[in-house]
């Protein structure tokens, strides 16, 4: 059972007074401002369950009791199934887990450079992602351009090379979604052990400033129906499409969030549900929108903090960098955001092995957070003040010129003391040797992982029934 | 003061408003209309460069280009009217296409556009194949804008670039494609004559293409 960690303390960037403050203007743009749902059928929905709702403009204002309710019938930890049981998540607000990124079409990698990804680097990414121990859900970690049914192939990528729970971008309206619905309950063996113990995740997005598309708002009907978990994540970019001032932005950001939490409850109370919001502005010097910025550690803490005040689990953004290059750009971004991200206390931490601000994903990334995670992992632990770690007898016996070294206390007590497998010291000459350079051997570890892990492949029925699925779902587009 | 160096200042404080106010009133006490698009032209050219020089911010940009589209829809139909002649770079359809209701990226490419000289006619998001090429046949522009922000809708501009070979448009019709997933070789692939990464790329590329 994979059950996270947890920060031995987290930042705090609000008071009480700023935390209930966002949360009235959250309120507050929701009811009064409200957001454009664009579909019917969703605006119907909405207004049969106590939204007022206008069909001309395609608007809905949630009365703020309405949320006040969801927020509450929404649960604040959730069990995520896995194809093995061991790697079933105890997923709870508080704690943090991590996954790569998704979504990018092109691979990064140092040697061979950038290239668009196929399926057999969808296939490979998960394959290392359910070998490197520190990821918890597996994502592919690429997508594949211009391929119309890319959220099944991805779905089919994802459930046959891992054995963890698996996380799914949302490309569908409902009768796509309802396929994938198909497929998961083929491999978990039945709609009752779904509902139990669901494999997947799926990502929606709405659309900053306050809108949903149509494919969005369907799916988490559907999702729904079943009791499978899904995120609502919106990228507001602040500054171009949310206000420039962090605190509006994200006010705005969790109204936008919310709507899908209001959908999904009023559908299914107690449907697992995970929210958040976007931690990089826009770079209004330049017009483009970063996957690193000074103010990420502020709105990743905020985001945590008011994750905490809601009882509601977030999705984070970490591990990711504007670089194209395995450069001090790229170690610093991937680190401050993976900090910002898990010492700011959100939940499921994703966006690993991003590079060149989205444009590519690397898998090498991947297996360097993987050092990073171990490391929070020590640090989680904190520090122990008793009689044997005051060790005040040992140092009296020690005394002045003595070493610790070869102490048994020192022996007893290895295991305190971390050792990284990448971040080293490793000590050269004036002709320095790169190949000990961490992030090459980065690489030769992420290249061992592709030649070795096979994780138990699916039956081959149910494999079958995976194709046969797919290759009906041709009809809909 | 007259009535330009209001509508100047009008740019500078970025208030549409004022701009179009200050256009009609311009325009009703006969001042040139030429004179007042020369105006508002280069006051956002000067901007336009000082964003490329990294000197100022890109809201300034929009925002200035907001006024200046709220002057030239006074003064361009005024002169389309007296038969004048005006200066331009050439004329630019913007779109997102259908299914993707990303706006912020294509709209910088717009005001990015009219700020190095061109005329965009900018239909906004998720506009329909439909629309999108009813709209190119009836306002003939010299190019195209596409902006597709998913791997799901890029397809469009595929669409839209096959429909625009079937009418015999292509040869006379420039396309450019951007967003998120597309790349150069998909621009290629599909026929496109230009792609650009961002909003600054975004007019060398049409410069290069329309030959200015």
């Amino acid at each position: 059972m994979r059950r996270g960690i947890e920060p031995f303390e987290t930042l705090k960037v609000f008071g009480e007074k700023e935390i209930s403050e966002v949360h009235r203007n959250t309120l507050r743009i929701m009811e009064q401002v409200g957001l454009r749902v664009r579909s019917k059928d969703i605006l119907e929905f909405l207004g049969d369950n106590g939204c007022e709702v206008d069909f001309d403009e395609q608007m809905v204002y949630v009365p703020s009791y309405l949320v006040e309710e969801c927020i509450d019938s929404d649960p604040s930890s959730f069990r995520l199934g896995a194809r093995d049981s061991e790697n079933d998540v105890m997923f709870q607000q508080g704690r943090s887990y991590f996954c790569s990124c998704s979504g990018p079409i092109n691979v990064l990698d140092q040697e061979e450079g950038i290239n668009e990804s196929t399926k057999k680097d969808l296939d490979d990414s998960v394959r290392l992602s359910d070998a490197l121990k520190n990821i918890d859900i597996v994502w592919p970690q690429f997508s594949l351009p211009n391929d119309p049914l890319l959220g099944l192939h991805e779905m089919d990528s994802a459930l046959s090379n891992s054995t963890k729970h698996i996380g799914l971008l949302n490309w569908y309206g409902r009768n796509l979604v309802g396929k994938q619905i198909d497929i998961l309950r083929e491999v978990a063996g039945g709609e009752q052990e779904l509902r139990e113990r669901p494999l997947a995740t799926l990502y929606v997005e709405p659309t900053s400033p306050l809108s949903m598309a149509e494919e969005h708002a369907e799916a988490i009907l559907e999702w729904t129906d079943h009791d499978l978990p899904y995120i609502n994540f919106p990228i507001q970019f602040t500054g171009s499409t949310s206000p420039v001032t962090l605190a509006g932005s994200v006010s705005q950001a969790l109204a936008e969030s919310f709507l899908g939490l209001v959908i999904g409850q009023l559908n299914n109370p107690g449907n697992p549900f995970i929210g958040g919001v976007w931690p990089f502005p826009m770079d209004l010097k330049e017009g483009k929108s970063p996957y690193f910025a000074a103010e990420a550690l502020l709105i990743q803490s905020i985001s945590g903090q008011m994750a905490d005040f809601y009882g509601i689990p977030v999705f984070g953004t970490g591990g990711c960098t504007n670089s194209y290059f395995p450069d001090a750009q790229m170690g610093t971004e991937m680190a401050m955001t993976l900090m910002g991200a898990f010492y700011g206390g959100e939940t499921l931490i994703h966006d690993i092995g991003y590079t060149g601000a989205g444009d590519a994903s690397s898998m090498e990334n991947m297996v360097f957070a993987n050092e990073i995670i171990e490391i929070f992992k020590k640090q989680s632990k904190g520090v122990d003040v008793n009689e044997d770690t005051l060790a005040f007898d040992l140092v009296k016996k020690i005394g002045p010129g003595g070493d610790f070294v070869s102490t048994e206390h020192t022996q007893n007590n290895l295991d305190k003391i971390f050792s990284p497998e990448f971040l080293k010291r490793e000590k050269m000459d004036f002709l320095r040797d790169k190949s000990k350079k961490a992030m090459k051997k980065v690489r030769k570890k992420m290249k061992s992982i592709l030649e070795e892990h096979e994780p138990k492949p699916l039956s081959s029925s149910t494999q079958e029934k995976i194709d046969q699925v797919i290759k009906e779902s041709s009809e809909f587009l | 003061m007259s009535y330009l160096d209001d509508i100047k200042d009008a740019i500078s404080d970025f208030d549409e408003d004022r701009g179009r106010e200050l256009a009609e009133e311009a325009v009703d006490e006969g001042v040139d209309p030429l004179d007042i698009l020369d105006v508002v032209s280069e006051e956002l050219g000067k901007l336009g460069e000082k964003f490329d020089a990294g000197e100022i911010f890109l809201p300034t940009v929009m925002s200035a280009a907001d006024v200046v589209k709220a002057v030239m829809d006074v003064v361009n139909p005024v002169i389309e009217e007296s038969g004048g002649e005006r200066d331009s770079e050439g004329s630019v359809m913007i779109a997102t296409v259908e299914g993707d209701i990303h706006d912020i990226g294509k709209s910088m490419v717009a005001s990015m556009l009219l700020s190095n000289g061109y005329d965009v006619i900018d239909l906004g998001r998720d506009v329909p194949n439909e629309d999108f090429l009813k709209q190119i046949e009836e306002k003939m522009p010299d190019a195209v804008g596409m902006s597709s922000m998913l791997t799901t809708t890029m397809g469009r501009q595929e669409e839209i670039v096959e429909a625009l070979r079937e009418k015999g448009l292509k040869d006379k019709i420039k396309v450019i494609v951007g967003g998120a997933p597309i790349t150069q070789s998909y621009a290629d692939e599909i026929g496109a004559d230009g792609y650009a990464k961002d909003a600054i790329e975004a007019t060398k590329t049409l410069n290069k293409i329309l030959n200015n």
